[in-house]
């Protein structure tokens, strides 16, 4: 792993990020910035994902299942070349080709999610049918910290913990924001983190912005000798890298104009 | 129609007691005041749909006057058996209020946009449906829906929508009225697309044809006196409706049509049966689906002159 590589990869892309938002006009920029680390571990160092092999049978495969981040994984798939670059700036635009939320039709893209609560259990079924088919691939998912208020997340963890899926491994972006609250106000996050423990799971809690971490924490999971599923908990920063952008629940709807444009990408030059 | 609605909620909660908020997680600089306010009342039920609904029944079954409040998909489609089961079974006092009719939300895409909601909840036994074409009717049904004790759906746009209502127009559950009056022919519509008919009406009467406009702020119960006198009174009859063909205001009005045996020529302008996949803001996407006051005036026109024609 070469950090220096990673941390100006995750520079770029939060730029990228930025500036579509801004020139789209569009929502969820903090909800972006806080999984950029965990995507750019994944996508350039974890798994082997590239214009040659995305479509292969026996690929691993990302479900994001927090779908309005969908940006951050288009910014991955232009920079990748698997998407027209040209297609970036088209974002949410008149008769562009990327929508809001995260969409099949994009080349690349699993599954469309875009409703919270989608995602796991898709991504519990691809790991599951990897497995009775005895294949290798491993599934990653990445849910919200807000998201797991939804039944349907609590249904899914009771069945993963209940059939061995050691091939699928679940993030939650706990950056401790949602929609309208703090997420403590909803589900206090030591409270989510005892039901998570509870689930006899293999369970690791990591700082989200920390590619070491991110690493450290992947040499366990293949070290570990049980089969079962693991969740990684990583404490975000809602609107990382930009300092007016963090912790802010307007970030979650707010896009930068010009001015506030200009002085986040200088904060990641 | 999103700020309508909740200085009226606000207003009525002043009064009555019993009016409980649940909001799904949703709610920034639209709730603020009323939480405020009324901070008791009002729960940020979290991305959890299914209980807030089933919450929102066991309130209504203590008494309580409950509004419940997300984007449309999430308060209809995502908890659709709670709807029915829990609240239209027992037939409880609970107003599900969507934001986001059609396809408001156009570039956030498929998961937001709100198309066939009005045939899920139209089809829930004991439901009102209730899909205001602007502002002045929100405010209006708000208030009337706390009359009532019985489960309902409220339509909503989103936001900034003009009035096309006169200041004095009554507005009563079950009832449909004139926007406009016009000759020959009568458009019909449901919810903000008013916006394009009104338009489309300005352009035909440049060429001299008159269409009269009628809002439909409760498809159901469809105000079936009103509609039987309309299809007497016009041969052409063009209904539109941001939302799938299937289910909608359309289905309701050729039901009752086909039932009185009228012989009005009908067209049905409205989205067909498919996934929407344009990406654009909501004006954008009206065009594509041929739901903009342009598509709208060329139809009319054309059958015009086809009749005229003959
Ligand atoms: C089922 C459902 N309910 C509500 C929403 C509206 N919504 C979009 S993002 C969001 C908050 C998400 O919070 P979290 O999962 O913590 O993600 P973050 O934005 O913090 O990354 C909400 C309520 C939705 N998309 N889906
Ligand atoms: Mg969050």
């Amino acid at each position: 792993m070469d950090l220096e590589i990673l941390e100006n990869k995750a520079r770029k892309l939060r730029r990228d990020i930025l500036k579509v938002v801004a020139s789209a006009k569009s929502s969820h920029v903090g909800s972006m910035l806080s999984i950029i680390e965990i995507l750019t571990y994944l996508f350039y160092e974890k798994m082997e994902f590239n214009r040659s092999n995305y479509k292969n049978k026996d690929r691993d495969k990302f479900i994001l299942s927090k779908g309005h981040a969908s940006l951050a994984l288009y910014s991955i798939l232009a920079d990748k070349d698997i998407i027209d670059k040209s297609q970036l700036e088209t974002y949410c635009k008149n008769g562009g080709k990327l929508i809001g939320h995260l969409d099949h039709s994009v080349e690349g893209v699993e599954i469309s999610t875009g409703s919270l609560g989608h995602g796991l259990p898709i991504a519990t079924g691809i790991a599951l049918a990897n497995k009775l088919d005895k294949l290798n691939n491993k599934t990653y998912c990445l849910i919200g910290d807000g998201e797991c208020n939804e039944g349907s997340i609590w249904e899914s963890f009771i069945f993963i913990a209940n059939n061995d899926l050691k091939n699928l491994v679940v993030f939650i972006d706990a950056n401790k924001l949602q929609g309208y609250d703090f997420c403590d106000k909803i589900l206090p996050e030591n409270r989510l983190i005892n039901l998570l423990k509870s689930l006899d799971l293999n369970f690791y809690e990591i700082d989200g912005h920390n590619f070491s971490d991110l690493q450290k924490t992947f040499e366990k999971i293949s070290s570990s000798d049980n089969n079962k599923a693991s969740i990684i908990l990583a404490h975000t920063t809602k609107g990382k890298g930009v300092s007016f952008m963090e912790n802010k629940l307007e970030w979650h709807y707010k896009s930068p104009n010009v001015e506030e444009l200009k002085n986040a990408l200088e904060e990641l030059r | 129609m999103r700020n309508t609605f909740i200085k009226e909620l606000e207003k009525q909660a002043e009064t009555n007691e019993d009016i409980v908020v649940l909001v799904g997680d949703l709610g920034f600089s639209v709730f603020d005041n009323f939480r405020k306010k009324f901070p008791d009342r009002f729960f940020n039920m979290g991305i959890a749909e299914q209980n807030m609904m089933s919450v929102a029944a066991g309130l209504a079954l203590n008494g309580k006057k409950v509004f419940v409040y997300s984007i449309i998909p999430f308060v209809t489609a995502r908890c659709i058996e709670q709807i029915k089961n829990d609240i239209c079974y027992p037939n409880l006092n609970v107003v599900i209020v969507g934001v986001g009719s059609g396809v408001s939300y156009g570039s956030a895409g498929f998961s937001h946009h709100a198309i066939e909601d009005i045939a899920l909840m139209k089809s829930l036994s004991n439901m009102t449906v209730l899909t205001p074409s602007d502002p002045y009717e929100v405010r209006k049904l708000v208030s009337e829906c706390c009359k009532y004790v019985t489960p309902t759906y409220l339509r909503l746009g989103k936001n900034n929508e003009t009035t096309f209502n006169d200041e004095n127009q009554e507005i009563i559950i079950g009832k449909s009225h004139y926007i406009k009056e016009g000759k020959d022919i009568a458009i019909i519509i449901n919810g903000n697309i008013i916006e394009e008919a009104m338009i489309a009406r300005k352009l035909l009467e440049s060429e001299q044809i008159n269409p009269a406009i009628i809002s439909v702020p409760t498809l159901k119960p469809l105000d079936k006196l009103f509609f039987n006198d309309i299809f007497k009174k016009y041969k052409f009859i063009f209904i539109i409706e941001e939302h799938n063909k299937t289910g909608g205001l359309g289905d309701s009005l050729f039901a009752l049509n086909k039932e009185n045996k009228y012989e009005n020529s009908i067209e049905h302008i409205a989205i067909n049966d498919s996934f929407i996949k344009t990406v654009g803001d909501n004006k954008y996407i009206r065009k594509s689906l041929g739901l903009d006051a342009n598509s709208i005036f060329n139809k009319i026109k054309k059958k015009f002159e086809e009749h005229d024609e003959n």
